[in-house]
């Protein structure tokens, strides 16, 4: 097992060394040596479910001891049981294939090995994060995440856009940052020791408050990474990094490690279901809430953006009500139909010359075939219907959240469902179905050459089948982790019902909104079909009209107010200093500074009569 | 008595020897550089093997007792001698070798024994200004460092330099008569110029309670005092002059006003609050708090939109400044241990950057200048970027370590709060430490060409990699000194 | 008020106007004649406060060579030209605010105190003096003497021509 976890955590490291040091010689050969990197990562992260899935037991080993400081001991080692097994084949699997994909998506850009060291130190630091056996070296990883992010999101530098975008990504990313490394503190004093064995194996009745609160501020540093309300706000302008990127942000290598550090601290959140409750409250509100800034979006990156949040918000109402496998195997699923539609995205923007307006968009079903059905696998999964992936382990954290009593949580996922199906296919049915609207863009659009399009087929694949592995999922896990502490009833057949009901009802209204009205001719030769079909047009166009100006309007409004407080609250206001508290004393501090010595000396003397009056009086 | 004091005399006659040499050879700068760091490796050698042989019973040759209250040695009235000024002798020892090359390449052939000289001195006066055992003695060594510090200021010789001379000067000077009245007020309240005495006047009126007119002529006393040392920290509001001197200054002497001068005042408060006034904490621990709170943020905020690189650096300095005063106020053996390790890593990854920007940001430091460097020098810029990201305090590398140990000694001491202010203004600096990094990286379409100076190169790459190695392998120096202290201590 | 007070008053005062001159005066040979005042009044404190040596010593080094090199400077420098005012405008009024606090909190609480009477060293005679600096602070001493060794270098270094220039 040693041999095996150094081979799929370094092989990638050494892809990114190679082609870091060497990327002026290596130039646009990149592809050879992070690609089967990649291919040997995942290969052996296969083998690692493979032996683990085999065995049933936990490997855990260290190599050396990395911190000793005081009664602070940091091994650097790894800790693979059933969840990091299927976190290691998620991560380098979907990583694999999104590596593949970029060898066509960046071939023209500049540059071209820079980018792969980049996405192989990703992928790294990611299994890093995944496979460590204690808090700390956790935390390394969660930091090298949040680094590579950084780089790949701002990696088009020139674009003013992009640098912001990744400034803004790495500060709030930071705050949830100080926010698990202050959990870290308290477990440490808590419990004397960071070892996830040493922890979980010894008396966990210690005091409950200082526990949630060790356990709250953990939950911070998965808000920030996963982007959950309210620092979710870096996550859709994350879009300004290449596409891939996106995919591998959203899929595979950054916003899941919120959870999968949930569900890693279980023995602990089993102890205080409060905090867990926390959790799920905060995970269901974000997961309607970013839905709802998903119904007014036109930008088709960001649309899927704001799904993500959505869905991590899925996630986190299954690991926070006590139901890891649930949250785990939404995860595992929305891998795979994540990616799918990123990659659909990247295709179509690739066709488009990277317009991403889906205003502009239009009937590009008969010009991009293979990506149109890939996309439509994709968002099919998305939304939920019977039996793609995603309606597996959406429907398994929906019946959870019924299980579990907090009616609140069961609304709002319900709510949810309705909300995602509408959007998905608004975005499915205007940039595939219809009339073109930007003609000049259509007629330059072409397909994708297939190493981007196989990629997209095996994940469509995956996408489809990926969810009839649930009982296998069930009962692989929860031989390790605990299992949900409400009483478990097998899932019936009216809920699947209500689901799907609420995703067709979703995928209806957006049909006849975006799709009926727009398909005038076809029938018209008939009068009597003519004269129903004006009706039924102007109708539906009455209606759609209503929607657009009164329910749109207001909800797009709601919206952009609540993103514009939390924008300038979190981001402009306190953090990165570009308005309001910290200008105004950024600017006074410079002011004070003028370059005379009179004025310094002025001030280190007021300075000292403050203190002086301040010490003693 | 002499062999306790080894590396001190051994930079003392490296002070006389280099400037014996200049005046029978006329000037020789290489040989004159050469001799100065050989007495450099010499005397960093008997620092380490001062630490490598203490335990408890080091120091007894000497008559020297341990002091039960505050753990430190006491020898001949006027030195103190303890691992924690070994510690950062070696440091500053480690700073000035630094210096030394880097002034080198600067100077190239105006190199020359006086400038030697002056480095040794200040490093003199760093050195046994840690270890003042009374005020006279604290005063004088504060002047030796901070005379040479002037004039290495002001050795470039141009208007600039002369400018940021005449600043640090003038401020200097005032700030130094603060401390001298504060010292007098001191005096007046304690009766002694000793630390000794004072220490143990202190402590017996800490049993009986002091009296009223003792409170007052130490609290004016100590507002005096402060001036002084917060001008030498650069804490707020006694940092004004930090940019001024840093952006007019030769850039290996902002490099050494940036560290080992900030060691020596690191170890210098240390000494007078945690050691001389360690049993009156009624009278400073409040003002420390809120000096290191205040000066954390003023530092980082002012950093945050500056766009002269060596402002940014000195804004970083004043933050950093703020971070180590922090576990002044914190106080116990694992905040002087975090000190230890904050400053080495500090020390390491400043001049680092400094070395860089020696190369790319000569006669014009704007930001906007450091574009291309990626294009140019690659790895350059990776070496910019490694010690920026230390800086930020993000893993592995060492930087995070650094504040990581000053957090975890904070939370020790039952100070969260203080923890929890340290990571935020973590967070805000990682802003713009990572703003240098994203200019070395953008592309540059200019025919700029970058002088090809091989010595600064050599320590960018150098301190790049260490604190990589140092963030991967942080137990190697760790456990040094946690051996150290625990032999001396008898732990 | 005995005659001890009477005499200490009067240096004092003559101390202080030394000062102001110093500060105020706008020839600069007036500010160096002001410092002189100054440092004579001290000397004289220095001698009531029963430390001869330290009041012959205070002529003899600062009023002596000190301000005599001073006026040599200017003389030479032939600063003649008053020196321009003063910035008495916002920062002039914001110094003395400054000042008139500092004093104010200063004077009322020295003047409300009992000073601590702590029994103090020795009488400041010269041989208890050299006693004192060469055997209890003999460290202090040496470091006097690196630290004009250090003045004198700096002076040198700075003064030469930048040849280089």
């Amino acid at each position: 097992m040693d041999a095996l976890v150094l081979l799929t955590l370094f092989v990638p490291f050494v892809g990114f060394l190679i082609n870091g040091i060497f990327n002026r010689y290596i130039g646009k050969k990149a592809h050879w040596i992070a690609v089967p990197a990649l291919g040997i990562s995942a290969l052996g992260g296969l083998a690692i479910l493979w032996q683990v899935a085999g065995s049933g037991q936990v490997f855990e080993n260290t190599f050396w001891t990395w911190i000793i400081a005081d009664k602070l001991h940091v091994p650097f080692g790894y800790y693979i049981d059933n969840l990091a097994a299927i976190m290691v084949f998620v991560v380098t699997f979907v990583s694999f294939w999104i590596h593949l994909y970029s060898v066509g998506y960046m071939a023209e850009d500049r540059s071209y090995a820079r980018y792969f060291a980049y996405l192989n130190f990703f992928v790294f630091a990611m299994l890093l994060l995944v496979m460590a056996n204690n808090y700390v070296l956790m935390f390394v990883g969660w930091e090298g995440v949040g680094l590579a992010s950084y780089l790949l999101i701002g990696f088009w530098f020139h674009k003013k856009s992009a640098s912001d975008a990744a400034n803004k990504a790495f500060i709030v990313n930071r705050i949830g940052d100080a926010g698990f490394l202050l959990g870290i503190f308290t477990l440490f004093a808590l419990f004397g020791t960071l070892n996830y064995t040493d922890i979980f194996g010894s008396n966990l009745t210690v005091n409950k408050g200082l526990l949630s609160l060790a356990l709250i501020f953990l939950f911070i540093g998965a808000t920030g990474k996963s982007a959950q309300f309210p620092l979710y706000v870096w996550l859709p302008d994350a879009m300004e990094g290449p596409t891939p990127v996106s995919a591998l942000i959203h899929a595979a290598t950054m916003v899941t490690a919120g959870v999968y550090m949930v569900a890693r601290s279980a023995p602990l959140f089993v102890q205080v279901p409060e905090a867990g409750y926390i959790v799920a409250l905060t995970g269901a509100f974000t997961a309607v809430f970013a839905a709802t800034m998903a119904l007014v979006n036109n930008d088709i990156k960001r649309i899927i953006a704001y799904s993500t949040i959505s869905q991590i918000g899925y996630m986190m109402v299954g690991v926070g009500l006590g139901a890891y496998w649930a949250g785990i195997f939404h995860l595992y699923t929305h891998a795979f139909f994540k990616a799918l539609l990123f990659l659909g995205a990247g295709s179509v923007m690739h066709a488009m010359h990277d317009v991403l307006d889906i205003n502009r968009m239009g009937g590009l079903k008969e010009k991009l075939p293979h990506t149109f059905w890939t996309f439509l696998i994709g968002s099919l999964a998305l939304a939920g219907i019977f039996p793609f992936a995603g309606f597996w382990s959406k429907d398994a954290i929906i019946h959870y959240s019924e299980l579990s009593g907090y009616s609140i949580i069961f609304y709002l996922t319900l709510t949810g469902v309705l909300l995602t199906a509408f959007y998905t296919f608004r975005l499915v049915f205007r940039v595939f179905f219809g009339e073109p609207r930007d003609r000049e863009l259509y007629e330059k659009a072409h397909e994708s050459p297939p190493v981007m399009l196989i990629p997209m087929w095996v994940l469509a694949f995956f996408a489809v089948v990926a969810g009839f592995v649930s009982g296998w999922f069930q009962h692989f896990l929860e031989a390790q982790l605990p299992h949900a502490h409400f009483e478990h009833t097998q899932a019936g057949i009216t809920l699947p019902i209500i689901t799907n009901g609420l995703a067709l009802i979703g995928i209806l209204i957006a049909y006849f909104m975006y799709v009926k009205p727009a398909v005038p001719s076809s029938l018209g030769e008939n009068p009597i079909v003519k004269g129903i079909y004006k009706i039924l047009y102007y109708r539906w166009g009455i209606i759609s009209d209503w929607y657009e100006i009164v329910l749109m309007g207001w909800l797009r409004s709601l919206a952009a107010g609540v993103y514009r407080f939390f924008e300038d609250l979190f981001i402009d206001g306190t953090v990165v200093g570009s308005a309001g508290l910290t200008a105004a004393t950024g600017n006074i501090v410079r002011k004070l500074q003028d370059g005379k010595y009179s004025t310094y000396a002025l001030l280190m003397t007021a300075g000292f009569i403050l203190i002086l009056y301040l010490l003693v009086l | 008595m002499i062999q306790y004091f080894l590396p001190e005399i051994t930079i003392l006659a490296g002070i006389l020897v280099v400037l014996i040499l200049e005046i029978v050879l006329g000037r020789k700068g290489f040989l004159a550089t050469l001799v100065s760091l050989l007495f450099l490796l010499v005397a960093g050698f008997f620092a380490l093997r001062d630490l490598s042989l203490i335990s408890p019973d080091y120091y007894k040759g000497l008559g020297a007792f341990i002091n039960e209250h505050q753990n430190l040695v006491y020898i001949i009235k006027s030195l103190r001698l303890g691992v924690v000024e070994r510690f950062m002798d070696t440091i500053m020892i480690v700073g000035t070798i630094y210096f030394v090359l880097l002034s080198y390449d600067y100077f190239r052939s105006r190199a020359s024994g006086d400038y030697q000289f002056l480095t040794l001195s200040a490093l003199l006066g760093g050195m046994l200004l840690i270890k003042s055992n009374n005020w006279p003695t604290l005063l004088l060594s504060l002047e030796i460092l901070s005379f040479s510090l002037y004039a290495l200021v002001a050795f470039r010789k141009d208007l600039f330099s002369y400018e940021a001379a005449g600043k640090y000067f003038f401020l200097g000077a005032l700030s130094t008569a603060f401390l001298t009245m504060g010292i007098a007020f001191l005096y007046l309240a304690y009766g002694t110029i000793d630390f000794g005495t004072t220490f143990q006047r202190i402590y017996t009126l800490a049993q009986a309670g002091f009296p009223r007119e003792v409170i007052i002529l130490s609290s004016i006393a100590l507002a005096f005092i402060i001036v002084g040392f917060g001008f030498k920290l650069s804490a707020v509001p006694f940092h004004f002059w930090t940019p001024d001197v840093f952006e007019g200054a030769p850039t290996p002497t902002a490099g050494f006003v940036s560290t080992v001068s900030k060691t020596a005042a690191i170890g210098l408060v240390f000494a007078i609050f945690q050691g001389l006034l360690v049993n009156y904490p009624a009278l400073w621990k409040g003002l420390i708090l809120w000096l290191s709170v205040i000066t954390m943020l003023v530092g980082n905020i002012a950093a945050l939109r500056e766009n002269s690189v060596k402002k940014l650096l000195a804004f970083s300095t004043i933050a950093n400044a703020g971070y180590v005063l922090a576990v002044v106020y914190a106080g116990g053996l694992e905040a002087v241990k975090a000190a230890i390790v904050f400053m080495l890593v500090y020390t390491i990854t400043t001049f680092g950057a400094f070395a860089v920007l020696q190369i790319t940001s000569e006669g014009n430091t704007h930001i906007e200048n450091l574009r291309g460097l990626f294009q140019r020098k690659p790895d350059l810029a990776f070496a910019l970027a490694a010690l920026m990201v230390s800086l930020a305090g993000i893993p592995p590398f060492a930087g995070f370590f650094a504040k990581f140990f000053l957090a975890f000694s904070m939370v020790q001491m039952n100070h969260p709060l203080l923890a929890i202010w340290l990571f935020f203004n973590g967070a805000i600096s990682a802003y713009y430490y990572l703003r240098v990094v994203y200019y070395a990286f953008q592309r540059d379409d200019s025919e700029k060409e970058l002088p090809s100076s091989r010595i600064p190169y050599a320590v960018a790459v150098v301190s790049a990699v260490l604190v990589l190695l140092m963030g991967l392998f942080p137990d190697a120096y760790t456990s040094f000194v946690d051996k150290v202290f625990g032999a001396f201590f008898g732990l | 008020m005995t005659l001890t007070a009477v005499i200490f008053t009067l240096f004092a005062l003559l101390g202080l106007w030394g000062a102001l001159v110093v500060l105020f005066a706008k020839r600069p040979v007036y500010n160096a004649l002001g410092l002189l005042l100054n440092f004579v009044s001290l000397a004289a404190i220095y001698i009531m406060l029963n430390a001869p040596f330290l009041g012959v010593i205070q002529i003899i080094v600062y009023s002596g060579a000190i301000v005599v090199f001073f006026l040599f400077v200017i003389m030479i420098l032939n600063l003649r030209d008053p020196l321009s005012d003063m910035d008495l405008s916002f920062k002039g009024l914001v110094a003395f605010v400054l000042m008139i606090s500092l004093l104010s909190l200063l004077g009322v609480y020295l003047y409300v105190i009992k000073l601590p009477a702590w029994k103090l060293g020795p009488e400041g005679s010269p041989g208890k003096l050299g006693e004192l600096l060469l055997r209890d602070y003999l460290i202090p001493f040496e470091l006097a003497s690196i630290l004009l060794l250090v003045a004198i270098v700096i002076a040198v270094v700075l003064g030469k021509k930048g040849e280089e220039q």
